[in-house]
């Protein structure tokens, strides 16, 4: 999936998905964090103190526009911040496979958190990034 | 005749190399000029401190640097400051600041100076303070304006939230805010405050006309 492709509807959200959201997103950033952080590809960051701060603060970022994209049914602000964030990532010297993978996750948790909206929204969030994940492991292994 | 744009360049020329009292010796030569406040502000000062964010986006400048000249910036808008004749009239308290979250001050600390020009009495906060501790000086104070500052998303939920405290704790209390421009956003504080600003020179206009 490419950044330039829109977030689906939020419209299925419910309150009650918004605070479990809210209780639960340093889980979904962790897990954002640890997948940059185990990818033997993306070293490099873990070793460069500015890509690792700037991978960290973007993932930091992310999850407040993911929130806030959610709590006010607004996908269209969270695909513009998506959309900024490649060239500034470019700009900062991050190579093309690096920011691959991060606006990757990014997306797989945002589609994963508003494809299935329901009390086990965390979980789902995070299956999906597991799943994506394998996927590319899988494709990199081919 | 110089342009707009060349004095933003010069600003920025300074900023960017640390010059402090050269920025001084610019504001200095261009009141003497005449030059207004809307160009001064808008054209040049709020268009220097965008350019300063563009050259850090793309990693033309170190945070660091990016800081220095922000905050050389700073000091000239409050060297400005210095200068103001307030207005006669007196329109009554504007409280002015960042939302809980917010770190864009300088245009805030921008209108401060246009609105005490205009004959209102500005209090102006900054950023970095909490919720709670706004709503209370709102309260205490009645203020009849309260201008606040939210530059990017995820500043929303505590933007909805403050200006709905401050209306129930200041009913009278008319809310701008400012920094905001996108329709979809507007739509969702719109409940909330009373009018949008997209500069500092249009909030004036906008305090002006929901004071009236």
């Amino acid at each position: 999936m490419d950044v330039a492709d829109a977030i689906p509807t939020l419209e299925t959200v419910t309150a009650d998905d918004i605070e479990a959201f809210h209780r639960e997103r340093e889980k979904i950033l962790a897990s954002v964090r640890d997948r940059l952080a185990r990818d033997a590809e993306l070293d490099f960051a873990a070793r460069d103190l500015p890509s690792a701060r700037i991978a960290a603060e973007c993932a930091k970022i992310f999850a407040e526009n993911l929130y806030v994209s959610v709590k006010y049914g607004l996908p269209g602000a969270l695909h513009d911040y998506l959309a900024w964030l490649r060239p500034y990532l470019a700009a900062h010297a991050l190579p093309p496979s690096f920011i691959a993978k991060m606006l990757s996750a990014f997306q797989c948790a945002a589609l994963a958190f508003v494809a299935e909206p329901s009390n086990e929204i965390v979980s789902a969030a995070l299956r999906g990034l597991r799943q994506a994940d394998n996927s590319r492991t899988r494709e990199g292994g081919a | 005749m110089t342009t707009p744009d060349a004095r933003r360049d010069a600003l920025l020329d300074v900023a960017c190399a640390g010059e402090r009292r050269a920025c001084f010796d610019l504001a200095r030569q261009w009141e003497a000029e005449g030059i207004s406040a809307r160009e001064f502000y808008n054209d040049i000062v709020l268009r220097a401190l965008a350019e300063l964010g563009f050259r850090w986006e793309r990693n033309e400048l170190s945070i660091a640097e990016e800081h220095i000249a922000t905050e050389i910036i700073r000091e000239v808008v409050a060297f400005k400051a210095s200068a103001i004749r307030p207005a006669p009239s007196a329109k009554g308290i504007a409280l002015v600041g960042c939302v809980p979250g917010e770190q864009h001050d300088i245009a805030g600390l921008i209108l401060s100076n246009l609105l005490e020009e205009d004959g209102w009495s500005t209090r102006f906060f900054g950023q970095s303070v909490p919720k709670e501790d706004i709503v209370a000086l709102a309260a205490r104070m009645q203020p009849a304006l309260a201008c606040l500052i939210a530059r990017t998303l995820p500043r929303l939920d505590s933007t909805v939230e403050l200006a709905r405290e401050i209306g129930a704790a200041s009913p009278r209390t008319r809310i701008i805010v400012g920094g905001i421009d996108s329709p979809a956003l507007r739509s969702i504080l719109r409940p909330y405050v009373h009018g949008f600003a997209d500069c500092p020179v249009t909030a004036v206009t906008t305090a002006n006309s929901l004071a009236g």
